[in-house]
């Protein structure tokens, strides 16, 4: 029960936050600039009634405020407001786009803390030993590459096994071949063909980040009294590595990750636009580059309630793993 | 189409990650030896010509998805879209790599003026021309087509355009509808532009009035029908729109198997997916790295044709001091139009010249009449001439003194308002430019963007404006809808001008048409209003074992005769 009420209260004041938020975001998307502006510079010139209808039909006739509580209104009842492409459900683009998002987002995220954590346990184990140095040195490398730039090397390398099997094992554009392979292990490689290269891009970059994270977190562990106890209590390296520090060391990067995911989320835009999938950043752009006000608000929207679970599933956790945080609040 | 090639010159790439900018750089076959002619050359029609096999599949990447299905309706009016449909939806005339319109030999078997007072223009459909359900192509389609581009046949219908549709009388059918007879209430010169698409009337009847199933229904429903080569068997949302041959096809062709448009939002990225064979054919706005990098993949080819687009440099004469016509002649006679092109597309596009002319491109025919003629350079102007321009001002009156320009009266000339495109970087290095140039004639230009270049143009909110216009084939609307009294966004109205462009748009001689447009031209060289830059270059890159594929710097784009393409024998 003290874990739900502290999880209410903080719900409560991501209310407030969201609102402001979406004000502020609405305004600067709204006056960012003409959604119609393509229509008006045709030659011959679009008929002045077709501009009229669409400037009705997105309220753009409207004072900006008037439209912020149309849509504010719209989406208290499960509205999302039209978009500037007039065929599309804002609701469901968002949906079918956050599906392809989180099919790699997940799966890299999962990759990347196991091996964050592999990493971050040998290093701080054999601290300043050669492997140390190895996994330090590639994770700063990492740190320090741009993701796009990252993604852009993998496509070179995908292109060249490509090359050097002969066939398409690797694709650079992408979640699926338009016209898939008959078979189904065919299809599962062509998946898998697809996925390989933006997984891998976010797989490095948030391991690099989080492998770091664990190495210090362990290294913190491992030079308490308590671990130092129950070694020199004559336990088994092995056990008090794994029963004492790792499960300690494991909570702050618990956390991290969770606070990390709409990073992640965020992060995707560049390699989703890299790897041509469509998920939600590809949304977002495209929402962006044709001021379609709506659109970015229900991506912006679902962001902020993403950052807000996810803050929350955090503190729950951390709450939860350490009793001492639910007193203090 | 899957084969694989060797991709040696990008191996490199993966020895080292610093490098990775030089070698791409390296991979090019050197920047700026695309050369579009002599300054400028038209698409050719026979560009790329070659016998193909049957059988394979192309895949044409596409920077959009498809957000609305009828290309004839405004928001559907998109040259992505078009590319797309081209071809699904029957044509009765084409507009040319050569800038030429031409009647479709597919669906039409003569296409000609039957009558020049009331304009009467018969087209003669093939008996075998059906749509993919088998219904005949006719007259029904043309008169539906008619209908909802007309406003008084239709006021709430939403086109893209009512260009010379409003302008018709009536569309009748003869000969069990395949002989379509279209007279108009008023000679219409441009006629050829007329029924680029047709929409088929038999589904238009089981989808409401002529409102509902063009605003709603065609907009909103993927095409299951089709009455051109192909027929969309699969569209997925956001990835792909799968084509495979119309069975009912009444024309040559088609030789592919299955035509794959692949939406690839980035353009960027096309050059990884060519290479790598996951797309055959892309057609992106050409800049100096995609240039270099596409032609830096083998077994690629690409090619560079100047179209249609023109930059330009615009004067507002409604501004005070820009009313004069000597500051406003100075100001184009210090332009110098080849440092422009030097500085911006002259470095993928060798060659590029000086734009001479507002309605006509360099080559350019009407119905067989040499078109072209500079009407600019003859008047002194685009050609960085300080001294002359000096001489202008001086002998005008006007005094240059520690970098001020002052006016006869003895009044400093404002600081003037220089707009470009928000976000469009050759237009801002464009007004970078003209602003040094002019410095040099005392006169200041503030730069400011614009994310609504449209609004901006139209309300005349800007003292000088660099932004480009996508001309037709038959250049008549849009030369009086950007020249007339009625249209014009520079404020320059000349009653003469108008009656040329009444004149040209209601005679049927080709000769006179490109007399009148040119006097026209000319009035505006000497007024000094507006300054053409240089025709904007189309580029498309496609694997150098397809036959067919060429540019095409019309409105129809690349996909105008998608049922010829194919692997080479």
């Amino acid at each position: 029960m003290e874990i739900v009420g502290f999880a209410l209260r903080r719900l409560l004041v991501a209310i407030p936050v969201l609102f402001v938020s979406t004000f502020l975001i609405f305004l600067a998307v709204a006056k960012s600039g003409d959604p119609l502006a393509e229509l008006r510079e045709r030659q011959p010139p679009v008929p002045p009634h077709t501009i009229a209808a669409e400037e009705a039909r997105l309220g753009l006739d409207q004072p900006v405020l008037q439209r912020y509580w149309d849509w504010l209104t719209g989406v208290v009842q499960g509205d999302l407001g039209p978009s500037v492409d007039r065929n599309a459900d804002i609701g469901m683009e968002i949906g079918s786009r956050l599906g392809i998002t989180m099919r790699f987002v997940l799966i890299a995220m999962l990759i990347a803390a196991v091996l964050a954590i592999l990493v971050g346990v040998v290093s701080a184990v054999r601290q300043y030993s050669w492997l140390d140095y190895l996994f330090t040195s590639t994770g700063f490398l990492f740190l320090a590459m741009p993701s796009f730039w990252l993604a852009v090397l993998l496509k070179q390398g995908g292109i060249e096994l490509n090359t050097l099997a002969g066939s398409t094992l690797i694709y650079t554009v992408g979640d699926s071949s338009v016209i898939p392979p008959p078979t189904l292990g065919g299809r599962i490689a062509d998946l898998a063909g697809h996925l390989v290269l933006p997984t891998i891009t976010l797989v490095l970059i948030n391991f690099a980040a989080w492998s770091r994270f664990q190495r210090s977190s362990m290294l913190d562990v491992l030079g308490s009294d308590y671990v130092k106890l129950a070694t020199a209590k004559g336990l088994r390296r092995r056990t008090v590595l794994r029963k004492y520090a790792l499960r300690t060391a494991l909570t702050p990067l618990v956390t991290v990750i969770a606070l990390d995911f709409t990073a992640v989320f965020a992060g995707a835009v560049v390699t989703e636009t890299v790897f041509q999938w469509r998920g939600m950043g590809d949304y977002l752009l495209e929402s962006i580059n044709g001021r379609d006000v709506n659109a970015v608000m229900a991506w912006l929207l679902v962001a902020a309630v993403a950052v807000v679970l996810f803050n929350l599933l955090a503190d729950i956790l951390y709450a939860a793993l350490d009793p001492r945080i639910r007193r203090v609040r | 189409m899957s084969h694989r090639n060797p991709h040696r010159r990008l191996r490199a790439a993966t020895a080292g990650f610093a490098l990775l900018p030089l070698l791409l750089a390296a991979c090019s076959t050197g920047g700026g030896d695309e050369n579009v002619g002599d300054g400028i050359k038209a698409g050719q029609v026979d560009a790329n010509q070659a016998k193909v096999k049957d059988g394979g599949t192309l895949a044409y990447s596409i920077e959009v998805d498809v957000k609305n299905w009828n290309i004839l309706h405004a928001t559907g009016d998109v040259f992505g879209y078009r590319q797309i449909l081209n071809p699904v939806l029957p044509h009765a005339m084409i507009s040319q790599p050569d800038f030429t319109m031409a009647k479709n030999d597919a669906l039409v078997t003569e296409v000609k003026v039957v009558k020049d007072s009331p304009q009467t223009v018969e087209y003669r459909i093939r008996p075998e021309a059906t749509w993919s359900d088998g219904t005949p192509i006719t007259a029904d389609d043309f008169k539906y087509t008619w209908q909802v581009q007309d406003p008084q046949q239709c006021p709430t219908c939403e086109p893209a355009t009512q260009a010379g549709y409003d302008q018709v009388a009536s569309v009748t059918g003869s000969d069990n509808g395949k002989t379509v007879t279209v007279e108009f209430k008023n000679t219409y010169q441009p006629w050829r532009l007329m029924f680029p698409h047709l929409l088929p009337a038999h589904i238009a009847a089981q989808h409401g009035d002529p409102a509902n199933s063009f605003n709603n229904y065609f907009t909103s429903t993927v095409p299951t029908w089709s009455g051109g080569p192909f027929l969309i068997s699969q569209y997925v949302p956001n990835q792909s729109v799968t084509m495979t041959k119309n069975p009912k096809w009444y024309g040559d062709g088609p030789h592919l198997d299955q035509l794959v448009f692949r939406i690839l939002t980035d353009e960027r990225q096309a050059v990884t997916a060519m290479a790598n064979n996951e797309i055959q054919v892309v057609v992106p706005r050409p800049t100096l790295d995609l240039v270099q990098q596409l032609k830096g993949v083998s077994n690629v080819t690409t090619s560079l044709a100047s179209g249609l687009v023109y930059e330009h440099l615009d004067i507002n004469t409604a501004h005070p001091a820009l009313a004069d016509v000597a500051l406003r002649k100075a100001i184009f006679t210090a332009v110098s139009r080849q440092a422009i092109i030097d500085k911006t597309i002259g470095q993928f596009a060798a060659g590029t010249k000086p734009l001479g002319n507002r309605n006509f491109m360099p080559g350019q025919t009407l119905e067989g009449v040499d078109a072209y003629a500079d009407t600019v350079t003859p008047a002194g102007l685009g050609d960085g001439n300080l001294d002359a321009a000096k001489k202008i001002l001086t002998d005008a009156g006007y005094v240059l003194g520690d970098g001020q320009l002052t006016d006869p009266k003895g009044k400093p000339v404002p600081a003037l308002r220089m707009r470009y495109s928000k976000g469009n970087q050759v237009r801002l290095d464009t007004s970078v430019l003209v602003q040094n140039q002019l410095k040099q004639l005392g006169i200041t230009l503030q730069l400011q963007e614009t994310d609504s270049l449209g609004t901006t143009v139209n309300t005349g909110d800007f003292d000088l404006i660099v932004f480009g216009t996508n001309l037709d084939v038959i250049p008549t609307a849009t030369a009086q809808s950007v020249f007339g009294s009625k249209g014009t966004h520079t404020g320059y109205r000349d009653k003469e001008i108008d009656g040329w462009l009444t004149d040209a748009a209601r005679t049927l001689d080709p000769q006179q048409v490109v007399n009148l447009l040119n006097k026209v031209d000319t009035r505006i060289s000497e007024q000094a209003v507006t300054l053409p830059i240089y025709q904007t270059p189309s580029l498309v890159a496609y694997r150098s074992d397809l036959g067919n594929v060429r540019v095409n710097p019309t409105r129809f784009g690349t996909s105008y005769n998608a049922q010829d393409w194919g692997v080479k024998e």
